[in-house]
């Protein structure tokens, strides 16, 4: 044995010495969290929206804004106490409940957004226009303009806040299995993308075989609107829309449409029709709800 | 040499693991972060519903301040709700109830998170405003001791203080808004050290301009109305003094400094013609001299041969359209008509309770196009103040302005 190899064997022990020396004899204690969370009181209106969205479909319906988590490209306030509440039954009632009485057992709990956001002003744009709802990422949906919710007014209640939902939940739906690609074809050239909200003089884009101008974005925004439009007009004012498209537009609108029914009965097991009678019938009845209750019966 | 390498080496390798083994990190606090976050919040929590009378929060909206502070009390309950009194308020009887927060996020963070049309006043926006007047509704607590909390807007930055009211909201509100009631429709007359200084008010800022040590100086001061007079945002420094606390005097219509000696003279107009259109008519019996008529002819002809319009020969003054801020003059040029404007202040003279001052201050709407009007409008400036006399002190519809320096000129005004 030479004097090199003692010297290697010397290192090599000392290096374990001091390795396992280093293992330390006190760990977290994994009982203790270092987070703490400060817990809230819920009141009435709180409990109820545990009932009615968090227990059965694991919604979080926000009506305290928090600003530094909104959006900061825009001058938001909080919506109004009152008027969540309104928007919270509102909500249940002619959207959650449409669904779920023609749609199957577990859909909305699987895919329907799962945060609610209600900001009480409309998200204005430094041009005047204003935003009427945003979706982020399937997740999220904010509903603005609440502040100035009229409940008697259905065509309102459609244009500010259902048409965002059924449009925004619809992107969740396609983007969890992918419509046709004929449905592409039928408009592709016309599309105009950023530029569909002055390519269109009145009228003039349903004439084009879009249901709004909106529509003429792309693809998967024309996909949507069309079941938007579709569940919000009765069958009255969906054909008087067509009559007043003309043959063209009406022929590629029906066009589409059949691709939007043939998806949404094959890949959800929804029929369109029933879907759209639900929201109708209930719509009707809007009047005998009562908006304010924060209880359940 | 090679035993040499390698005792280096082994010294080496033994000193990094030797010193490698050192666990005893010392804690720079005895508490978790979040411990502390949470304890932070928890302390402001209590304190700020540890007010029986609430708080006084003296609000400055806007980055720069453009609109003054503003008077709101604000107490917090128990069940997160917190009632708001406000000076725009007209029943000091009926606060604005919604919910209240304080949060962490980089700090504690007073939120008012559902809509109180007071506290949100400044932060609502609109088709119009579409940045509403920039009014924070969220605050980052920075300190509290003695019964005040200081905070700071987190979209303007803007530091505001919130104060341990020992009064009740309604009665603070109330001394705030007869101040205010003073301050409205006045001119102002300064002085420094007992020399005058120019001053201008609009939306609560002050425009001071006055020579330091020979340098013409411009500065503009926000402030808000307390119970007791007036209060800077921050204190401002005037010829080597600084001012920031003023105390109102009901009897002489002043504000005085507490320190120094700067003083505020209130000047009020003998008549109110800033609130609702006059009318001049020109060709009415004994409605104005001959020179203002010969004036009037005078523009009527010029307008007909710029234009071959002819002049209305009802000309308005005062608030013409207050909707749209003109205040001043306008003439009507028909066919058409075509209106075109220019703006005018109407003030108080110091020390004369009777004059009525009548000043140019721009160029109004459409008055590019009839520039050859302006002959009118310079026999009405040039020849101020004027003496008013009113048919009646309370409620008058009928005005006579007369020119203090040239009894020449004078005309009479219809309310419409």
């Amino acid at each position: 044995m030479n004097k090199n190899r003692i010297t290697y064997w010397l290192m090599i022990a000392i290096i374990m010495v001091t390795v396992g020396a280093c293992t330390e004899e006190e760990g977290p204690n994994p009982n203790v969290s270092v987070i703490t969370v400060e817990s809230k009181t819920q009141n009435a209106f709180d409990k109820y929206l545990d009932e009615i969205y968090r227990k059965p479909y694991n919604i979080r319906f926000m009506y305290k804004m928090e600003d530094i988590e909104s959006d900061m490209d825009y001058q938001l306030v909080p919506a109004l106490y009152e008027n969540s509440i309104k928007m919270a039954n509102l909500v249940k009632y002619l959207c959650l409940d449409a669904y779920e009485d023609v749609a199957p057992d577990g859909f909305l709990e699987k895919y329907f957004p799962k945060m609610i956001m209600m900001v009480g002003s409309p998200a204005y744009l430094n041009n005047g226009t204003m935003v009427l709802g945003t979706a982020e990422g399937g997740l999220k949906i904010t509903l603005y303009n609440i502040n100035n919710l009229d409940v008697t007014n259905a065509a309102a209640l459609y244009r500010y806040y259902f048409r965002t939902i059924f449009h925004e939940f619809s992107h969740i739906l396609h983007q969890t299995k992918d419509y046709s690609t004929d449905f592409d074809k039928i408009s592709a050239t016309d599309y105009v993308g950023g530029s569909w909200d002055d390519a269109w003089d009145s009228g003039s884009s349903l004439e084009a075989g879009f249901i709004s101008d909106y529509s003429s974005k792309e693809t998967d925004e024309d996909f949507v609107e069309l079941i938007a439009h579709y569940i919000t007009n009765s069958e009255e004012a969906w054909a008087e829309k067509m009559e007043a498209a003309g043959e063209n537009g009406s022929a590629i609108i029906g066009e589409k449409m059949a691709i939007v029914k043939a998806y949404l009965k094959q890949v959800w097991d929804i029929d369109i029709d029933k879907l759209r009678a639900s929201i109708q019938m209930r719509a009707s009845k809007l009047g005998e709800q009562d908006l304010d209750k924060i209880t359940i019966e | 040499m090679k035993n040499i390498i390698y005792i280096m080496l082994f010294s080496c390798v033994l000193s990094i693991f030797t010193t490698s083994c050192d666990n005893e990190t010392e804690m720079l606090f005895d508490e978790t972060a979040s411990q502390r976050k949470t304890a932070a919040v928890e302390h402001y929590q209590e304190t700020l519903k540890n007010s029986d009378e609430g708080w006084l929060f003296q609000y400055f909206p806007d980055k720069e301040m453009q609109y003054g502070g503003y008077s709101y009390v604000v107490k917090f309950d128990e069940n997160d709700s917190v009632a708001v009194w406000y000076e725009g308020m007209n029943d000091l009887t009926a606060p604005a109830v919604s919910f209240y927060d304080v949060i962490s996020y980089g700090g504690p963070v007073l939120t008012f998170n559902t809509y109180n049309p007071f506290m949100h006043y400044f932060a609502t926006p609109s088709g119009a405003e579409y940045n509403a007047k920039g009014g924070d509704y969220e605050f980052l607590l920075m300190s509290s001791e003695n019964d005040v909390i200081t905070v700071q807007g987190t979209k303007t930055g803007n530091k505001m203080r919130l104060t341990k009211m020992t009064e009740p909201a309604e009665d603070y509100i109330a001394k705030v808004k007869e101040i205010a009631g003073f301050l409205g429709g006045a001119s102002f007359n300064v002085t420094v050290n007992g020399e005058d200084v120019s001053a201008q008010e609009m939306n609560r800022n002050f425009t001071f301009e006055y020579t330091d040590n020979g340098n013409d100086t411009s500065i503009v001061v926000p402030y808000i109305v307390t119970d007791t007079g007036i209060s800077f945002y921050e204190p401002v420094e005037i010829q080597g003094q600084s001012y920031q606390d003023l105390v109102f005097n009901e009897q002489e219509l002043s504000f005085s400094s507490i320190q120094g000696n700067l003083s505020i003279q209130l000047v009020v107009a003998p008549v109110n013609l800033t609130s609702a259109p006059w009318s001049l008519d020109i060709v009415g019996d004994n409605t104005c001299s001959d020179t203002v008529f010969n004036t009037f002819v005078e523009i009527y002809n010029a307008n007909a041969q710029v234009w071959g319009e002819q002049l209305a020969p009802t000309v308005k003054m005062g608030g013409v359209r207050v909707d749209l801020g003109d205040i001043g003059i306008s003439f009507y040029s028909y066919p058409g008509p075509y209106r075109s404007h220019y703006n005018l202040s109407f003030s108080g003279v110091p020390n004369q309770p009777d004059y009525l001052d009548i000043a140019k201050v721009s160029e109004g709407f459409n008055w590019s196009y009839y520039t050859h009007l302006g002959v009118f409008v310079d026999v009405i400036t040039d020849n101020a103040p004027y003496q008013v006399e009113m048919d009646d002190e309370q409620n008058p519809s009928t005005v006579k302005l007369t020119s203090v320096g040239n009894a020449d000129v004078w005309f009479v005004l219809t309310l419409d």
